[in-house]
């Protein structure tokens, strides 16, 4: 026999001062980093201290909207509580960032799997499409654009 | 200098979507009991205990160590708990491998568990792994991961993206071939139907990876006993002899700046730098000379390219037409997965323990209808988190 069981707990995750200042940046239509003072790699979404190099970071740096796609997937599957599919997310090298940042790969026709190929690959060229409501968050990017 | 150490005993329950025939404590001392007996030991004989499951959202019970104390027979004695997502289980090998070659115990027992089965939806779980400031919204999972990795494997080695599926589908088959013939396997298809072309037919889940490339949700534990060298000897005539034990962390942030693999996914450099420092401790120049048999991590089939590269069977981005060659299906140079690997089992917290034991019963030859010829050597690996833990185990007929 089963005995039926649920989790609902509820949560308040404390953002730090780098993720706060850095969402605080995109209300603004900014894209903040950070630079690490050992190795110079601009960190994109900003961390307190560059992982690779374990120094503490204090530089902040202005990255553009725009950038590469290293890496990304698009989703055909319905999983409880995530978004709804099919959606494409990926990870993106701003101009001006040695790192990737994780954000949703949109305005593109994702319904037949077989033109995705045509459509999205590594290395292309994407843009940020801001929100017009900002609520300094990580969706006032709307999505990146795969900039023709 | 440490102890040398190995395995005496080890044991695995059947794998299965649901376990419903047992309740959580209940499935851990199916495995435990399995290991002593393996060993031909008694509960009383074990000096300290190493368990372990992760996430706890799994089984809906937080710190289930607790719930478990008794059933893993750690009444009385030392006992740890490890939960570091997927490399859960290599974590519990490496730390039962650890209080041995110290010195501080002389016969340790490490116990993996899950019931992802329990829950119904194990990407809603997988997802609260992510970091909730910046990342979790964004519905990744272990699934996305994978596939993310993939098109950048595509990318850097100039696959088309149906060159690609049809050889992942190829390990597809091959790995859920081999888990016909483990009665522990979760996954037991007919023959007939592990096809490359029925394997192409599933959907897809994330794109490019579809539901063939992916293991399944599992119900199941694992269990090991490991002893220092003399209590080993009086043990058993067949040990596995731990030559190499060894555990690597990378950064969380995916997007680097990372030590090993910055903003480069087709090379899974940090597993790579894992199998080298292995190598050199158990004295191995050329690994596909002298390991006959890999038990890998393959959650996702682009895992068991990636790793069988990264552990220097082949060069980077050559496995793949390796794997269609046939040269790692049964009695390969090396044979990889002759247990079905994670592709056909998964119960998550127990996987990468159940690497290890895969892997000692092929050097103890107790492997039965899955042993390979003549192994002498045979590897154990397992990852986890945001692809940035590793654990790998050379084990040997010697030492």
């Amino acid at each position: 026999m089963f005995i039926p069981g649920e989790w609902e707990i509820k949560y308040n995750y404390s953002a730090g001062p780098y993720a706060t200042k850095f969402f605080k940046g995109l209300k603004e239509k900014r894209i903040l980093g950070v630079k690490c003072p050992k190795c110079n790699k601009v960190i994109v979404p900003p961390r307190a201290f560059c992982d690779s190099c374990y120094e503490k970071v204090s530089e902040w740096i202005d990255v553009k909207d725009t950038g590469v796609l290293l890496g990304f997937t698009v989703v055909y599957e319905r999983f409880e509580g995530l978004p709804e599919p099919p959606y494409a997310v990926g990870f993106i090298k701003l101009d001006g960032a040695d790192t990737g940042l994780m954000h949703f790969i949109g305005g593109i026709d994702l319904k037949d799997p077989k033109k995705i190929a045509e459509t999205l690959r590594v290395g292309i060229k994407v843009k940020a499409v801001w929100a017009e409501d900002r609520k300094a968050n990580i969706l006032d990017i709307k999505y990146f654009q795969v900039v023709k | 200098m440490a102890r040398r150490v190995a395995i005496v005993g080890v044991g695995q329950t059947k794998h299965a979507t649901i376990r419903k025939d047992v309740n959580t404590p209940e499935l851990a001392a199916e495995a435990v009991l399995r290991a002593l007996e393996d060993a031909k030991i008694d509960i009383k004989d074990i000096d300290a205990i190493v368990w372990g499951s992760a996430p706890d959202a799994f089984e809906g019970v937080v710190a289930p160590h607790c719930w478990c104390a008794d059933a893993i027979g750690a009444i009385g004695k030392p006992s740890f708990r490890i939960g570091v997502s997927g490399i859960t289980g290599g974590q519990i090998a490496y730390a039962s491998y650890y209080l041995v070659a110290s010195g501080l115990y002389d016969i340790v027992l490490g116990v993996g568990l899950q019931k992802v089965g329990e829950s119904p939806d194990a990407q809603k779980i997988l997802n609260t792994v992510i970091d909730p400031i910046y990342e979790r919204i964004f519905g990744a999972g272990a699934i996305h991961l994978a596939a993310t990795q993939a098109t950048s494997y595509m990318s850097e080695f100039r696959y088309d993206v149906d060159e690609l599926e049809e050889s992942l589908a190829y390990i597809a088959a091959l790995a859920r071939r081999n888990a016909v013939k483990n009665p522990y396997a979760h996954l037991h298809f007919p023959e007939d139907v592990l096809t490359v072309e029925n394997m192409l037919s599933t959907r897809y889940i994330c794109w490019p990876i579809r539901l063939s490339d992916c293991c399944p949700r599992s119900c199941g534990a694992g269990a090991i006993v490991v002893a220092a060298e003399d209590v080993a000897n009086k043990l058993t005539d067949s040990p596995a002899w731990i030559k190499a034990a060894v555990e690597l962390a990378e950064g969380y942030w995916w997007g680097g700046p990372r030590i090993y693999d910055i903003n480069n996914w087709a090379r899974w450099l940090n597993l790579m730098e894992t199998a080298n420092k292995a190598y050199k401790i158990a004295r191995i120049d050329n690994p596909k000379k002298e390991i006959q048999v890999v038990e890998i991590y393959d959650a996702f089939t682009i895992h068991a390219a990636m790793e069988i590269e990264a552990c220097r069977f082949c060069d980077w981005g050559e496995s793949l037409k390796l794997f269609r060659k046939g040269e790692f299906d049964m009695n390969g140079e090396p044979t990889y997965n002759p247990s079905g690997g994670v592709l056909s089992s998964n119960p998550i917290g127990a996987s990468g323990l159940i690497r290890v034991i895969e892997a000692a019963y092929q050097v103890m030859g107790k492997a039965e209808k899955r042993q390979v010829d003549n192994v002498e050597n045979a590897l154990a690996h397992a990852w986890g988190g945001s692809a940035q833990f590793h654990t790998l185990f050379i084990l040997g007929k010697s030492l």
